[in-house]
This record gives C-alpha cells, sequence and structure tokens, in this order.
C-alpha cells in the first residue's frame, strides 16, 4: 500500500478582493510508496508548492482527497514533516533552541529534547554550532537547522519544498548529497519539490514532471540509477540523456 | 582617526559652553535670558545637593523642595506611560486579531495621530481641573496611539513571515502559536512604541505642567522663567534634558538586543 495517496486534486484560489480565481491543481493524482524519494519538478507557478501544502494539512484541496499512511489528510500530522524554500529557522532562538522547538511543543522532557536535538545537529553537520542565532550562520548552514527542526520529530515522510532553492549551486550540490545520506540514514519517504531538472534526476527515484498552471501531471519517469549515489556538478551520460529528454517536455511548459 | 574624531566632537561641546559662558559675561547677552554656564552647573549642583530650590516663590508656595517636584513629575509620567503600554498593547492585539475593526477604526487613527491633543488643555482643565488628573490623561492620550499601532503593525509583520505556518506544520496548538510564534516575533516592534510612547508621555506631562500644574519639573521651568529666576530655570531644563535621555539610552540598549537577534 503506498504511504502517499493523491487522488484527483484540485485546487482553485478565490481571491476575496474580486480578483477573478486562479486554477493552481487540475486533477492531480499519484501516488509515493514508503521509503521513496520522489521529486516533483515544474515551471515557476504550477501549483507545486500548493500541492505540497495540501499534502501537509496546511492548505484545503477544491476537489479531490490526499491520504496519508492510510488515513485521509485533514491537518497537520505529526508522521509528516516540511521544509521551506525561504529561511523559516527562527531568528530570535539559537540552533539547539531551533531544533528543540518541536519537541518542546509537543511537551517531551526536556533532558530527552536535548539528547534528540544533539543527535540530529550530527546528523546535519552542524555540530559547533548549536549556541549560534540564525543571522551569524550562512543561508545554507540555516536551512540545516531548519532540516534538523523538521527531522527530529521523527517524520515518516519528509516534505520539502525547493528547500535549497535560495542557495548558490555549489551549496546545492553538497546540501543533496547531505540529504541522500541522510535519507538512507533515517530511512523516510522524500517528496522534493524543485524547478531544477537536474538537481530531480541526480536525487530522486521517480520523477513527476508537471504542466504550467493550472499544474496536472504531464508525465513520470524512474531514474533508475544505482544507489548509493554521489552528485557530481556533471552528470553522468544515461542522466544527462534523460535530462535532454525531460527538458524537451518542459521547455513547452515554461512561459 | 576614530580618536580623533571623537577629541574634535568633544571640543566642539567644549567651545559651545565656552561660548555660552562667554556671551553673558562679555555683556552680550542680558542674564535674563541666559546665565553663564559655570553659574547654571553650580546652582545645578546647589539643588541637587540641598535637594532646595533656592527661590523666594517656591518657599511661599509651599513647595520649596527638589523631591515634590520630582516625583510629582515621575508619578505624571510613570501612570500616563504604564496607562499607554497597558491599555495600548492588547488593544493593538484586538486591531490585529480583528481585520474587521482595523479597518473601522484606520481613518480615525490616522486622524489621531495627526492629531495635536495638547491644544485640548483648556477643555481638560474644564473637565478635571488643574493637577495631576488632567496632566495623566494628557499623558495617556499621546502615548497610546503609537502603542496600539506598532503592536498591530508587527504582529501584522510575523503573519507576513513564513513563521506562522512552520508552527502549523509542527503541530503547535493556538496557545503555543500565541507565545512561541507572535510574541517573539512582534516583540522589537511593540517595543519600540513602547520606547516611544515613553518620549510621548514625557513631553505631554512636561508641557502640561507649564500649564495646568502646581508642581513637577515643567512648573518648576515655567515659574522661574517668569519670575527672572533664570539660574533655577535652566538647571531645571538640564534635569529635564538629563533625565530623559538616561531613560532613553537605557531603553534604546534594550531595543537593539531586541533588534539584533532578528536582524
Amino acid at each position: 500500500m503506498p504511504i502517499i495517496e493523491v487522488r484527483s486534486l484540485s485546487k482553485v484560489y478565490r481571491p476575496n478582493t474580486g480578483a477573478p480565481p486562479v486554477e493552481a491543481l487540475r486533477d492531480v493524482s499519484f501516488s509515493v510508496e514508503a521509503g521513496e524519494f520522489v521529486a516533483i519538478v515544474g515551471p515557476s507557478g504550477c501549483g507545486k508548492s500548493t500541492l505540497l501544502e495540501i499534502i501537509a494539512g496546511l492548505q484545503s484541496p477544491t476537489a479531490g482527497e490526499v491520504v496519508v499512511l492510510g488515513k485521509p489528510v485533514q491537518g497537520p500530522r505529526t508522521e509528516v514533516g516540511i521544509v521551506f524554500q525561504e529561511d523559516s529557522t527562527f531568528p530570535w532562538l539559537s540552533t539547539l533552541e531551533n531544533v528543540k522547538f518541536g519537541l518542546k511543543a509537543r511537551g517531551v522532557p526536556p533532558a530527552v529534547q536535548e539528547t534528540l536535538a544533539k543527535e540530529v545537529i550530527q546528523l546535519v553537520g552542524l555540530q559547533g554550532f548549536e549556541h549560534h542565532y540564525p543571522r551569524e550562520l550562512s543561508g545554507g548552514m540555516r536551512q540545516r537547522v531548519a532540516i534538523a527542526r523538521t527531522l527530529v520529530l521523527r517524520p515518516q515522510i519528509l516534505l520539502m519544498d525547493e528547500p535549497f532553492g535560495a542557495l548558490d549551486a555549489q551549496t546545492r550540490i553538497v546540501l543533496g548529497n547531505e540529504l541522500l545520506r541522510i535519507w538512507q540514514e533515517i530511512q523516510a519517504t522524500i517528496l522534493f519539490v524543485t524547478h531544477d531538472l537536474l538537481e530531480a534526476l541526480r536525487l530522486a527515484d521517480r520523477v513527476i514532471l508537471m504542466t504550467r498552471r493550472p499544474g496536472q501531471i504531464k508525465r513520470i519517469v524512474e531514474t533508475a540509477a544505482p544507489r548509493p549515489r554521489e552528485q557530481t556538478p556533471v552528470a553522468s551520460a544515461k542522466t544527462a540523456e534523460l535530462a535532454n529528454m525531460l527538458w524537451e517536455e518542459l521547455r513547452q511548459e515554461v512561459v | 582617526m576614530k580618536a580623533r574624531i571623537l577629541v574634535l566632537r568633544w571640543l566642539t561641546v567644549l567651545a559651545f559652553l565656552l561660548v555660552l559662558e562667554v556671551l553673558p559675561r562679555a555683556g552680550l547677552v542680558r542674564p535674563s535670558t541666559l546665565e553663564p554656564v559655570s553659574v547654571i552647573l553650580v546652582r545645578l549642583g546647589e539643588i541637587l545637593f540641598s535637594g532646595t530650590i533656592p527661590s523666594p516663590y517656591f518657599a511661599r508656595a509651599g513647595t520649596p523642595t527638589l523631591a515634590s517636584h520630582l516625583s510629582a513629575t515621575l508619578g505624571s509620567i510613570l501612570v500616563s506611560y504604564a496607562g499607554a503600554v497597558l491599555i495600548g498593547t492588547p488593544a493593538g492585539v484586538l486591531l490585529w486579531r480583528f481585520p474587521v475593526l482595523a479597518r473601522i477604526l484606520n481613518p480615525y487613527l490616522v486622524v489621531y495621530y495627526a492629531l495635536p491633543i495638547f491644544a485640548l488643555y483648556p477643555l481638560f482643565i474644564l473637565l478635571f481641573g488643574i493637577g495631576f488628573l488632567p496632566i495623566v490623561l494628557l499623558g495617556f492620550l499621546f502615548a497610546v496611539v503609537v502603542v496600539i499601532v506598532n503592536t498591530a503593525l508587527g504582529l501584522r509583520r510575523v503573519d507576513e513571515e513564513i513563521y506562522p505556518k512552520v508552527g502549523r506544520s509542527l503541530g503547535l496548538r493556538p496557545v503555543q502559536m500565541y507565545l512561541s510564534i507572535y510574541l517573539p516575533g512582534a516583540a522589537p516592534f511593540v517595543f519600540s512604541g513602547w520606547k516611544l510612547a515613553f518620549v510621548y508621555s514625557t513631553i505631554s506631562v512636561i508641557a502640561s505642567e507649564f500649564l495646568i500644574s502646581v508642581r513637577g519639573l515643567g512648573h518648576v521651568i515655567d515659574r522661574s522663567y517668569r519670575n527672572f529666576e533664570t539660574a533655577n530655570m535652566y538647571a531645571a531644563i538640564i534635569l529635564v534634558i538629563g533625565g530623559v535621555m538616561l531613560a532613553n539610552s537605557v531603553l534604546t540598549w534594550i531595543e537593539r538586543r531586541l533588534y539584533t537577534r532578528v536582524e
């Protein structure tokens, strides 16, 4: 049984300013198996973020439904964690306090908070920066803090909304490799939204290609490269071939 | 370079004080307008050490002690300021929480901002007489708006950030959202409002004391001026300015600490 099932999902925004309604998603269906790494690629504004937020329970769909772990999604769930594109670390908290944030909210005893947080900080490579504030960290490190804050809650499903979108090319590759390592270590399911075709092909088992707005699924491809993988700036010949083929399709969607 | 600028900065202050010293001594400015700086400073020291204002007027009025005036001014500032913070902050929260309220009240708030409340002082004398109550009310009315507006602004700023979404995704309950996200997120803006409110209530209290009081540092400045006790007047002015600068630097220090954590 798939861990995430998206069934004929549609989303229409009706602004209360009287502006015409915006159709963000139209009849989107797919499913993700437990332990899979799936990437969603599409042009800007194709409703990728909306899709992810509906799966996370942060928005409700206009039609259709999402079933996670056999239960329909009605709001944020403890089994599902989400990492956002923009810097979402709390600037008034140190790295350690940021990572502990969700644990504290769930009433985990302080001693356990400390142990779990330290473990995850080690996992994302932030040891030595526990007492730094976000303003003292680089963009890449802040995103590590945000990932750690989500991971520490041990979600079975990790939703990532262009998590490396605001970072420079080198940092993206480094963090991509780290993400693969972390994914293998925590055995979670990852749904990863990006507009970077190569990034999607390098990281994911399957890539879902979306059309421009209203977002529909155009194509789903298996990358089928062996694991473990190491990302390099230039993709392998096979990946390059796949990328060129998908680019032909994506090109028609980019406006 | 830095040291030289510092030296030059203090030299300008010294030069300015020297001019103020020389002008009255050379007879270029009348003593009723300006006493030499040295005379004023000696008078200020005298007042601070003896605790009384050397003036026949205040002796006759029964308020010769500095403490009687200082306590009146500080009391009025504290009560009007506390009122502005304690009423303005929750009012700002309501304004943010209920956007309809904000839309209804917005034109009034904008007008109120521009309104010189102090011009209504005759009305306040008619309604409340002379003394503590009208002064505190004017100070409160003068200071409360900036607290309301800044509190609502700070909370709205948090809403524009991604933090509330993060909070929901981490499963925070509504109370936790307020305490762990909105409170720390809005704190710098709310505090800026509190700081401005302190300045506003101080301005209003001192100015009110010129007109509708028989005690207070503002009253001392006004009476000394009318009685040609120029040294007393400047001593009181220095006390007011010094006190406000001290309070302001403490508030600015706290504010900077709040902001550096956020920026």
